[in-house]
């Protein structure tokens, strides 16, 4: 049984680059995205307080709620990540299978 | 007898090298399991999303036209909307919570249900809820939701053959 391991690789690590490549910029969309959010709702915050119809106790509190605000939509970019990953990892895993199988299967 | 010989060693190599080959294959299958990073996208918790999205977007628009129209809002007034949304919050919290390697999910849900909670309990302690802040934070709900409901779309990105680019756009609630 003879397995072309480098010609292998090759295919499986560019299996794993193309899901990469195609999905990674949408972490960078998203991460922009949130990013006006977030100074859009601090800005809002600010004239409130400016205007006086919120207090200092109520400003710091926003402040404080904008950043775990800000935490949680940081999480949909860990999914993103992790999803990305999961797919580049599978793929990756799946050009390796089918090589040696059809290997195998010459074999057999 | 001479090719009696041949024929039984070559039947003999012939098993030895299946024998490796399906030892190969066992050994591919057994270890080489594909890599889990994420749960499956769920359409029903996207839906339990959008719904919860929707129940907090009408309280809230209900209590901006009230407060639009009086002085004050008090929390009496806004109590069973209150509770009634605060355990629709609390399934759609337990359902991203029950699902395995869903912590990113469970910790949008723990978010949207503690800023909830204490929303509600400044409402019911000072009986009232100023108008610019109520603005706030249904804008903060919505981006609170619309990451709630991205995170799940996102997972899509893990299946093999699937155009999450297409998919995840326009995810707002």
């Amino acid at each position: 049984m003879k397995i072309d391991w480098p010609v292998l690789f090759r295919d499986a690590l560019g299996a794993a680059r193309s899901a990469v490549e195609k999905n990674a910029p949408q972490i960078e969309d998203f991460l922009r995205e949130i990013g006006r959010a977030h100074e859009d709702a601090i800005r809002s915050i600010g004239d409130a307080y400016a205007d006086g119809d919120i207090d200092a106790e109520t400003f710091a509190s926003e402040l404080d709620d904008e950043a775990a605000t800000l935490a949680a939509e940081l999480r949909v970019a860990a999914v993103m990540s992790k999803a990305i990953a999961q797919r580049a990892a599978n793929a990756f895993r799946d050009t390796v299978l089918a090589g040696v199988n059809a290997a195998v299967a010459a074999v057999l | 007898m001479n090719i009696a010989h041949r024929a039984a060693e070559a039947t003999r190599r012939r098993a030895w090298r299946q024998g490796v080959a399906w030892l190969l294959v066992a050994w591919l299958v057994a270890g080489c399991s594909a890599v889990r990073l994420v749960p499956d996208y769920d359409a029903d918790a996207a839906r339990g999303i959008t719904d919860t999205a929707a129940a907090v977007f009408a309280v809230y628009d209900r209590m901006i036209e009230m407060r639009a129209a009086n002085p004050r809002l008090p929390y009496a007034e806004m109590r069973d909307d209150w509770g009634r949304v605060e355990t629709q919050i609390r399934v759609m919290a337990l359902r991203e919570q029950a699902r395995p390697l869903n912590s990113d999910s469970t910790a949008v849900a723990a978010t949207i249900l503690g800023f909830w909670q204490k929303y509600r309990e400044a409402h019911a302690r000072s009986s009232d809820y100023g108008l610019r802040l109520m603005v706030i934070h249904r804008d903060r709900f919505q981006r609170l939701f619309t990451a709630a409901l991205k995170a799940e779309q996102a997972k899509k990105l893990a299946a093999p053959d699937t155009d999450p680019a297409a998919e995840t756009e326009g995810a707002s609630p």
